[in-house]
């Protein structure tokens, strides 16, 4: 079989041609994939079976797990101390690279000529956002600074300062907005959502320690001022030493400058519709008071 | 499109509008540093050089002072050269680059200060005080002392 190999992959499938076809009867696990138990009885594998001279070990009778013959444990030990205290509790964010993103437009797979959402990230498969674990969302991180070259409209949870500029000096748009549970899951999995057939709920606002987050224009927060936010786009580029290219002269000017609403969480649909998946309709409330609900 | 429910208007009423806002942009585009420095960049390290002597936005005192200060920076064509590998992003290292100038330039603009006569006054009045208040407590130590012993008279 070596020698045939050798030949490389036309040679191989020169072999294939000739060799049977593939059936139960000749397939076999990878060699060194399986190991046999050996088996404890008589001659070499018996008498003692593995279990060495007397004492309880021999007779399975071993203490449980991190006994050290009376010593105090190491898990006992150690003194306790609260680094872990209350992780189940704290907010999680998923990071995601620059050089993932610039993959995931390579590839074809998320769309710059549309506005980026945690949706279309979910959609193409280029996250994976557990909202029961505590995942509040997508978070930027600065891996692929260098190589990143696309001119996007993108909305995530939170950015570093880095990835901010490196978004805003290829001509895009970047945002940061706050899901709560609720809304991260409908945002994550809208389909399954709107099959429940639930009227699209308002997006929640920040806890009081995000909010000082969400409404610094540093941040690009979605709370900030507007105005504000241009300031330090200026300023960043002085920073970081590039040109701010003007977004007003860019054709795709109207699809950058798109962003949702505090209260919204999908693009074009507002909160109080419900959305009939079967019958491909949208349903709109009437009743004053729902209205007066929804748009507060 | 939908009906805007929570407007960020309704959030910064002082504000101006997103709209208004993008036309504030195309007024101020540039940076600080409009000449053009160029960056050599090997990997992640960035190099930030430019001609000291004919950087116009730089007053010619400032840039004398830098030629003094910095002159281990400057090479024989007269480049001032600035080198940042603080991090493993070019960009980050090319920020670091562009705050040392920031930097130098605020180091050279320094001026000497000037120490008014009221505080070297009062500086003065200080130090006697203190030495006036140490002798003070010495001389009553000193009494003390003297209260224990006992002359054999």
């Amino acid at each position: 079989m070596a020698a045939a190999w050798r030949g490389g992959p036309a040679k191989g499938l020169e072999v294939l041609r000739t060799l049977p076809r593939v059936s139960l009867t000749n397939l076999q696990p990878n060699p060194g994939s399986r190991k046999k138990t050996k088996c404890k009885r008589g001659r070499y594998g018996g008498n003692k079976c593995g279990r060495g001279n007397k004492g309880y070990a021999r007779g399975g009778n071993r203490p449980r797990l991190g006994f050290e013959g009376g010593q105090t444990p190491f898990y006992l030990a150690i003194p306790k101390y609260g680094y872990n205290e209350g992780h189940s509790l704290r907010r999680q964010y998923h990071p995601l690279s620059l050089k993932r993103l610039q993959y995931l437009i390579d590839l074809g797979r998320l769309d710059p000529t549309q506005p980026i959402d945690l949706t279309q990230l979910t959609n193409s498969r280029g996250v994976a956002v557990q909202p029961l674990k505590k995942d509040y969302g997508v978070q930027l991180v600065e891996e692929g600074v260098d190589i990143f070259s696309a001119k996007v409209n993108i909305e995530v949870q939170m950015a570093s300062e880095l990835a901010v500029a490196v978004i805003e000096k290829n001509g895009g748009i970047i945002t940061t907005a706050f899901y709560d549970q609720r809304s991260l899951d409908i945002v994550c999995k809208p389909v399954p959502f709107f099959l429940r057939g639930q009227p699209i709920p308002k997006r929640m606002l920040p806890p009081e320690d995000l909010v000082r987050y969400y409404t610094d224009p540093k941040n690009r927060g979605y709370l900030a001022d507007p105005s504000k936010v241009l300031e330090a786009r200026l300023e960043l580029a002085k920073k970081y030493g590039y040109v701010l290219p003007d977004v007003t002269k860019d054709e795709l000017f109207q699809m950058l400058s798109t962003r949702k609403d505090p209260r919204q969480i999908f693009f074009g649909l507002a909160p109080g519709w419900v959305v009939n998946m079967s019958e491909k309709k949208i349903l709109k409330p009437v009743d004053e008071k729902l209205l007066k609900y929804y748009s507060s | 499109t939908p009906v805007a429910c929570f407007a960020a208007s309704h959030l910064h009423p002082q504000g101006m509008g997103s709209e208004q806002s993008w036309s504030l942009a195309q007024s101020s585009c540039f940076g600080e540093i409009t000449h053009s420095p160029f960056s050599l960049t090997v990997n992640s390290k960035a190099e930030v050089r430019f001609h000291l002597a004919s950087a116009d936005w730089i007053p010619e005192d400032v840039r004398q002072k830098i030629a003094v200060m910095h002159k281990n920076k400057i090479s024989k064509s007269g480049d001032l050269i600035i080198n940042s590998e603080v991090s493993r992003y070019q960009m980050r290292n090319r920020a670091d680059c562009l705050q040392k100038i920031r930097d130098m330039i605020l180091e050279a603009t320094e001026k000497p200060q000037v120490k008014r006569k009221e505080t070297s006054e009062m500086l003065i009045a200080r130090v006697e005080k203190m030495n006036r208040e140490r002798l003070r407590q010495k001389k009553l130590r000193s009494a003390i002392k003297q209260d224990r012993s006992v002359d054999f008279d």
